[in-house]
């Protein structure tokens, strides 16, 4: 009997579970979750294990010139960006321009309290011999610890001044970036630690001496007084772990589970490097370290040193390539053996804008073509950047007023009201350039809502921005979505000459049923004739938008099509992979 | 009993439906953190792959730097002529500007070399560079095709030739262009017959190239030397010039029969076109000695025409006598980073006497070069050149041309 009942209890069991699980497995399929779309993303897990590291520069440069690491598949959507394909506030990133308003004020204090090291002595208590820009590590009266570099002989305010302007405007962009703030530094103000140790290139590691600082200051500005002018960078809280790659996840961080080719922040900071042509947007010019946050340490991840950026190359002016040529060409190299110079690159011809004050950059900048920009090397995350990932750049861009570069600009003390004056308008034309570039490149639909009475209402960022004329009509292809199987129901298509469009009537009124509208446009650029995706839920308070998706599908990484640069091994569409990309949040693309 | 089982099945179901529905209120939070909770379980620490290894050992062998920390291994020329040569050195760092470096070679011709460095610690606010330096090489086959400006290219023999030196050297940097510096060397230069005799593929008559002088040569060189260096950056630039002028006085100790003076004068001129889209490299090349009517320099003391540095289609030493004047230009483009292209022209002449410097009889050669370049400097060239003698001569080797 007992045998008989075990047969049978063999034989209901399975069936019992696997209904369950298929009921189950319904609800794990579902699009949306009752909190999205998420603003912040939290790390959960301690990461106090995180060890420090070191990336090597040749061996960046060897890997990234030579090698394309990370996920090479063509058109894979930010896996970061939460379901209305907005980048959350998380350990890489905070929120500011574009979703934020950020003052002219806030913007000159960046990221620390608005005063550089505290009057009186300093203290060196340790130093960078190797690199390009020499500098040295400082403890203020006050205990606070700095690092501080110098500008290059001959170019008073270049680096320096450089440094804090762009790391301010990385800050309002929403980077963690450090601390920093000009001051002048004294020779005789300076103490030496008894501690403090330096490793000269090829030497070992022994004690700082005077005759180093002298070494130091050889290779510095000096005013007229013998005093130098300095940055100050804030030493970043927590405990340096060392940079972060463009492609990958930190192997011992339990809280990275996101490839870094895939972070949205990331390769957007392709299109703001571009922008302030910042060649040297590396992994060595990055720096995690590990904070203690809500009871437990995580990882923060952060941008340094923008001396190098505008028309400053740090020891000197900006060199003619720099922006247009990584330092290994593959054809383009082979191509100019046999020319006898008689192939003359564009950049040797475009009339440049030099002063000892700024450096060096191209005077006219309004035909600047964004997506021809290049970095020292290739980076991951910027090759892997999609189209609606630059639209997302621009968007943030558009943050910056004339008014607001103008006021990041005063920050860096220039001197040189000229000067001063050109690059501002290289900051204004570029911006012009990107945001002419990628706007109109994708459906442009943003700031979307379906207001009580039926109305879907939006704007056209491209249109609004004025670099796209208004489409001739928008359609809107209306469906009922269930959640739970990620189906559609088709309710009914209508369009508009305006960017108003009505709903077919009646619309769900249950709580917790949703909507969603494929919003394309006729009569426009062919980029908006794809739709873009939005999903509303009914709640108490009305519609709210839950989903966007603005462009599955027929989205190339444009700089692989129009650079003709080697095709990616693999491709993929969107298609039919609108619900599963908005419930891969945070992960790797199931 | 069935009702039980079946009761049984339920029960489990909605065990399962009860899960089901607490994860029904699960959040995109809860998912993050489940993932992030998952990941924690695997974590390791981060450790170097092997291309970092790799890259990490040639910085510590200073391939990147010039630098080398500790033992590392050494490739290079050991003397003209000589092939390609391996060895290995040691480099050791003292203090911040003080470094002892011992290497020693041998090459693919069998010449051999061995030498010691000590850089002491810097002077006059690190101005100033003192150097002891000692070095041994054994080269037993090195070419020589008489002396005068119209040798035969068929009149070949080879004598060995076995320098050993030991001396003290000071640079100064007296301002950002200008540099002056001297040093003294004591020099013994043993010369010999050469392994391989007359050329096997070329065989002149014995009495058509005067023989080497054979024996033993010592001396106490002093010299002394400035330089004029506007290029930047001085290894590889587009713009700018070099102008240096050194005087070396050669004291015999054997008497003063085989003492002698030389001077040695050096233009370099690059000029760039159209934002250095082309370089124009011009460069001048004088030196002469001075010796007593009853004197005679050693042949192997003697200035010299042809290789890398002088007349690229040539052979090394292919012309020596006691003076010499050598003119190169070249025009170089750019096709990428790191890589130069150029065409060249070499013309120079040795002569007996100094009245006979002039622009007659010059030698010349012509070809094409590439180069791989670094902000300090020309790392690689391979060059081709062609002359009266050689159809095509191929130059492989380390540093630039001029």
């Amino acid at each position: 009997m007992l045998r008989t009942s075990t047969r049978r209890l063999r034989v209901w069991l399975p069936l019992g579970l696997a209904s369950a699980m298929a009921i189950q497995a319904g609800a794990r399929d579902r699009t949306f979750y009752p909190d999205d779309p998420v603003s912040t993303v939290v790390d959960s897990q301690d990461a106090a294990g995180v060890q420090a590291r070191d990336i090597d520069v040749v061996y960046d440069t060897f890997e990234n010139s030579f090698a394309w690491r990370g996920d090479r598949t063509a058109d894979v959507r930010a896996q970061n960006v939460n379901t209305i394909d907005e980048v959350p506030d998380s350990s890489w990133f905070t929120n500011r321009l574009g979703m934020r308003p950020v003052t002219a004020d806030a913007l000159v204090r960046g990221p620390g309290t608005g005063h550089g090291p505290a009057a009186g002595a300093l203290t060196v208590i340790g130093a960078k011999a190797d690199g390009v820009m020499p500098g040295v590590t400082v403890r203020d009266s006050a205990g606070q610890v700095w690092f501080v570099k110098f500008d290059p002989p001959g170019y008073p305010a270049m680096a320096t001044g450089t440094e804090v302007v762009v790391a301010r405007l990385f800050w309002a962009l929403g980077y963690y970036v450090a601390d920093t703030h000009l001051a002048t530094l004294h020779p005789d103000e300076l103490l030496i630690d008894a501690d403090a140790r330096i490793t000269p290139p090829g030497g070992r590691r022994r004690p700082f001496t005077k005759g180093d600082l002298r070494r130091l200051f050889r290779r510095a500005h000096r005013h007229p007084d013998g005093s130098f002018r300095v940055v100050a960078s804030r030493a970043l809280e927590g405990r340096p772990v060392g940079p972060f790659r463009f492609y990958g996840t930190r192997s011992d961080d339990p809280n990275d589970i996101v490839p870094h080719e895939h972070r949205r922040e990331l390769r957007a900071y392709g299109t703001f490097a571009a922008w302030v042509n910042h060649v040297d947007s590396k992994s060595g010019n990055t720096l995690d370290t590990v904070v203690a946050q809500d009871g437990r340490h995580v990882v923060r991840h952060h941008l340094l040193d923008f001396g190098s950026t505008l028309g400053s190359a740090g020891v000197y002016p900006r060199e003619p390539y720099e922006g247009s040529e990584y330092l290994v060409e593959g054809k383009a190299a082979l191509a100019g053996i046999p020319s006898f110079g008689l192939y003359i690159k564009g950049w040797r011809t475009v009339p440049r804008y030099r002063a000892r004050s700024v450096g060096a950059f191209p005077i006219d900048n309004a035909q600047w073509d964004p997506e021809r920009w290049k970095p020292r090397y290739p980076n991951s995350a910027f090759r892997s950047a999609r189209l609606d990932d630059k639209f997302w750049a621009a968007r943030r861009l558009q943050g910056f007023t004339d008014e607001l570069i103008e006021a990041a600009i005063r920050v860096g003390r220039f001197d040189d009201p000229a000067s001063e004056g050109r690059l501002a308008a290289f900051l204004v034309e570029r911006r012009n350039a990107i945001v002419r570039r990628y706007l109109p490149a994708v459906n442009p639909i943003v700031d979307l809502e379906l207001r009580a009475d039926g109305t879907l209402a939006f704007a056209n960022a491209a249109v609004d921005a004025g670099v796209a004329s208004a489409p001739r009509e928008y359609v809107v292809a209306w469906k009922q979505f269930d959640n739970a199987s990620a189906t559609a129901t088709e309710l009914g298509v209508t369009t508009a000459s305006t960017p108003r469009v009505a709903a077919p009537r009646p619309l769900p009124a249950t709580p917790g049923s949703y909507l969603c509208a494929d919003i394309s446009a006729a009569g426009g650029p062919a980029a908006w004739a794809a739709p873009a995706h939005a999903w509303f839920r009914r709640e108490s308070g009305g519609w709210r938008l839950v989903g966007f998706q603005r462009t599955p599908g027929g989205n190339p990484p444009a700089r692989q099509t129009e650079r003709g640069e080697p095709r990616p091994r693999r491709h993929v569409t969107d298609r039919g992979a609108i619900s599963s990309r908005i419930a891969s949040l945070p992960g790797p693309a199931s | 009993m069935k009702t039980m089982h079946a009761l049984a099945a339920l029960t489990a179901a909605l065990l399962l439906l009860e899960i089901d529905s607490a994860g029904a209120q699960e959040t995109r939070a809860d998912v993050i953190r489940r993932q992030q909770a998952d990941r924690q379980a695997v974590v390791a620490p981060p450790s170097l792959n092997r291309a970092e290894l790799i890259i990490d050992r040639l910085d510590e062998w200073g391939v990147f730097t010039g630098e080398p920390r500790g033992i590392y291994p050494w490739l290079g020329s050991i003397f003209p002529g000589g092939g390609i040569a391996a060895g290995a050195g040691v480099h050791r760092a003292l203090g911040n500007s003080a470094a002892v470096n011992v290497f020693g070679g041998y090459s693919t011709r069998q010449f051999w070399h061995t030498e010691a460095n000590v850089a002491l610690p810097a002077l006059a606010r690190d101005r100033a560079r003192v150097t002891l330096s000692g070095r041994h090489t054994d080269a037993p086959d090195v070419r020589h095709h008489g002396i005068g400006n119209d040798t035969a290219q068929t009149d070949v023999t080879y004598y060995g030739y076995r320098p050993s030196s030991g001396g003290i050297r000071i640079d100064v940097d007296a301002s950002s262009h200008v540099s002056i510096g001297g040093g003294v060397t004591y020099l013994q230069v043993e010369s010999s017959p050469g392994r391989s005799g007359p050329s096997g593929e070329i065989r002149p008559a014995p009495d058509q190239v005067p023989a080497p002088v054979l024996g033993t040569f010592t001396y106490i060189n002093t010299s002394a030397r400035a330089a004029f260096d506007w290029r930047q950056p001085s290894g590889y630039s587009g713009s700018g010039g070099l102008y240096r002028v050194r005087f070396d006085d050669y004291r015999g100790r054997d008497g003063d029969r085989r003492s002698f003076r030389s001077l040695e004068a050096e233009v370099r001129q690059l000029i760039p076109l159209l934002r250095a889209n082309w370089v124009l490299a011009l460069g001048g090349l004088a030196t002469v000695t001075d010796i007593d009517d009853a004197g005679d320099v050693p042949h192997f003391m003697l200035p010299s025409l042809g290789g890398g540095g002088t007349l690229r289609g040539y052979p090394d030493f292919r012309f020596r006598d006691r003076h010499r004047l050598v003119m190169n230009a070249e025009l170089r483009w750019t096709p990428a980073r790191f890589l130069d292209m150029a065409v060249f022209y070499d013309t120079g002449k040795v002569a007996a006497h100094r009245r006979d410097l002039d622009l007659a009889s010059l030698h010349d050669s012509y070809g094409l070069g590439l180069r791989i370049t670094g902000r300090k400097g020309y790392a690689f060239r391979l060059e081709v050149a062609r002359s009266r003698e050689h159809r095509a001569r191929f130059l492989v080797g380390a540093g630039g041309a001029f």
